[in-house]
């Protein structure tokens, strides 16, 4: 038998497929424009709360 | 109980460390303070402080290791193994002809054991030579006619080579992974003994949450002398090493990449590698894959083992310094690529450890750099001594010589570096393994040369080792280069283009010491000649020695496995393959058995 033959016949790998679910190994990076965003926002609302 | 045995011996280990550290940061304080008290002293001292703890990390390892022996693995029958295994040989541009015997071999092996076992072989080929590809295709024919495996041996050859060799394997298991229970992992110049494949098979099976075990191979087929001392050293002091750190990491042990056995649900549901934010090298497909794939089963709950006992398991070593440099490359930046997972979530504090001590692997070399090149520099910063320090008191005060704390720090450090290793040599000597070494003297001598010989080699590799860091800090990728497994010997002109510069580095540096600092030329000579002669020592290390010394059991009594390869490599050669007869029933047999699997097993 030829390569070919043999690579699609008996000798190709066997079908039985597994899930291989991707690992987390790097924490989410923080949105810093976010985070100046709700800064900004706190301040805000304290200014008005405290009526200045 | 036996959790805090394990803390204990770690902590220990740590802190007798942290404490030889210690003495030799204030010893070293005492010797450059004696005038006074500068910045530069406290840089200097605090540099001798982290190598030196480096240095006892290492020696603490072999010290465990002389210490300790192997525990017996759980009970496991002789008989009938129930576990479908796949032996998995990743390729890349590599000589088909000796990494196909390679399998050809261990499947003879595995026959003559005669054990009853459902064992298959996989080429999984990433090679991106169309010359080489033609080869494997060729080969292929020919390892499944040698081997009658018509149903157990495989070959795929992937359109793109994503990941690497991770990615290589990854695909396979994706495919192909629920056909199997176990799959070894090989190098292609791994070879492992039928019964060392079948053993570690049943040791899988005795132990449901042992989810990799790894071997410790030893380097066979060394020529040169650069290769005979890395064999010795592979196969004399390495089990030792590794019985230390076998006693150190518990059940959170090490994947070296290949001669490991895996179980492939736990590998499968725990080492999906993600793809790193970022480009190369620090960000992109992960590269020191395998310490990594060790952290995350154990990070699943799954053991991870190195058996130390487990012999007959080989593979080959670079034979010059040149090659060792190179995989040494892409080792140091898989390493540093390792700082930006080091904390990652739910890792076992160990794992984080043993990332640490990959990273300092690397960095540890650049300590000794700066410590020389600050030391050069040292006397300008110096105090002078005060000879009257008290007004009107007429006898000149002279500061106390400091020569022996110098030398006792020099002898202090050196054996740190020499004393496991003698350790070694005196326990093979006692308990009688010294013979199949040679016997007591050669082993002596032997110990000494390796000491020497990498004395030589050393500072040339701390700069091979700078430039790596310094390639890898600056973004430069090194790439996935093929290994070179030839004859290993370099010509001058090949020594002298890789390694002028380091040449021109140490004549640089003594000429810059001669004139600032010429007090310290002769401390600096044992580190600066080496370098200065870098492309003598790559062209004489390369060469092939007369083999007086270096003896290893394998150059007596050759392993089987390597003589039923050596002879498959010469039948091989002399008889041009040729095709397979078109029909053979057996072979249908073998098809509908083996390579179409009638029940898909997703993972979880």
């Amino acid at each position: 038998m030829t390569f070919d033959e043999l690579t699609s016949g008996p000798c190709a790998l066997p079908r039985a497929p597994m899930i291989m679910p991707t690992q987390t190994l790097e924490r989410p990076k923080r949105n810093r424009y976010r985070l100046m965003v709700n800064i900004r926002h706190l301040l805000r609302t304290t200014v008005k709360l405290s009526g200045v | 109980m036996k959790k805090l045995g394990l803390y204990l011996l770690r902590g220990g280990t740590i802190a007798a460390s942290l404490a030889v550290g210690v003495i030799a940061f204030f010893t070293f304080l005492q010797v450059v303070a004696v005038n006074g008290i500068n910045l530069i002293d406290i840089a200097l001292s605090l540099l001798i402080l982290v190598s030196t703890i480096w240095l006892a990390w290492g020696g603490m390892q072999g010290i465990i290791g002389l210490t300790s022996s192997a525990k017996r693995p759980l009970k496991h029958g002789a008989g009938w193994i129930s576990g479908r295994t796949v032996v998995l040989m990743p390729v890349y541009n590599e000589d088909p002809l000796m990494s196909f015997t390679r399998l050809a071999a261990m499947d003879k092996s595995i026959k003559q054991a005669d054990a009853e076992a459902n064992i298959h072989f996989a080429i999984l080929s990433d090679t991106r030579d169309n010359a080489i590809a033609q080869q494997e295709e060729d080969l292929f024919v020919r390892l499944v006619e040698e081997c009658n495996g018509r149903g157990r041996f495989f070959y795929r050859r992937r359109a793109q080579n994503v990941g690497k060799k991770a990615g290589n394997v990854e695909e396979f298991f994706e495919q192909s992974g629920g056909a199997y229970d176990y799959a070894v992992i090989l190098d292609a110049d791994s070879l492992m003994e039928g019964q060392t494949i079948l053993e570690m098979i049943r040791r899988m099976e005795a132990e449901p949450r042992l989810g990799l075990l790894q071997t410790l191979p030893k380097i066979i087929r060394a020529e040169t002398r650069f290769g005979r001392a890395m064999q010795f050293a592979a196969s004399f002091y390495s089990p030792v090493f590794c019985r230390g750190l076998a006693m150190l990491q518990g059940k959170t042990g090490p994947f070296w990449g290949h001669n490991a056995i895996v179980r492939v649900q736990a590998f499968v549901q725990s080492c999906g590698l993600p793809v790193l934010q970022g480009m190369p090298p620090f960000g992109g497909h992960i590269m020191s894959h395998d310490y990594v794939e060790a952290a995350l089963l154990a990070r699943a709950g799954w053991i991870v083992r190195v058996d130390d006992d487990l012999e007959g398991s080989f593979e080959e070593g670079p034979e010059n310094v040149i090659d060792h440099a190179k995989r040494d490359r892409r080792w140091c930046q898989g390493n540093l690529q390792h700082a930006r997972i080091i904390t990652a979530p739910g890792l076992k504090a160990w794992s984080r450890f043993v990332f640490a001590q990959g990273i300092m692997a690397y960095i540890a070399p650049l300590f000794w750099l700066v410590f020389l090149l600050v030391s050069i520099l040292a006397p300008y910063f110096d105090v002078q001594p005060d000879y009257f320090p008290e007004a009107n008191w007429p006898i000149p005060y002279i500061p106390p010589s400091m020569t022996f704390e110098a030398l006792s720090l020099l002898v202090g450090i050196f054996g740190l570096l020499l004393l496991p290793k003698l350790l070694v040599a005196v326990k093979a000597s006692l308990t009688g393994q010294a013979s199949s070494f040679g016997g007591i003297g050669k082993v002596f001598v032997s110990t000494l040369f390796e000491v020497l010989l990498s004395s030589l080699i050393a500072p040339i590799v701390m700069l091979f080792t700078t430039r790596s860091v310094y390639q890898v800090l600056m973004g430069k990728d090194g790439g996935w280069p093929t290994n070179n497994r030839g004859d290993g010997q370099l010509s001058w002109r090949e020594s002298f283009f890789a390694s002028s510069w380091i040449s021109l580095v140490g004549l640089c540096g003594l000429l810059v010491a001669y004139q600032l600092t010429p007090s310290i030329l002769y401390w600096l000579l044992p580190v600066a000649l080496p370098i200065a002669f870098a492309p003598v020592i790559l062209w004489w290390s390369s060469r092939v020695g007369t083999n007086t010394c270096f003896t290893v059991p394998a150059d007596r009594n050759n392993p089987p496995i390597v003589d039923l390869h050596d002879a498959l490599v010469e039948k091989w050669t002399l008889v041009k393959p040729k095709e397979l007869p078109q029909e053979d029933t057996a072979g249908k047999d073998q098809q509908s058995e083996g390579s179409t699997v009638p029940h898909l097993v997703p993972s979880s």
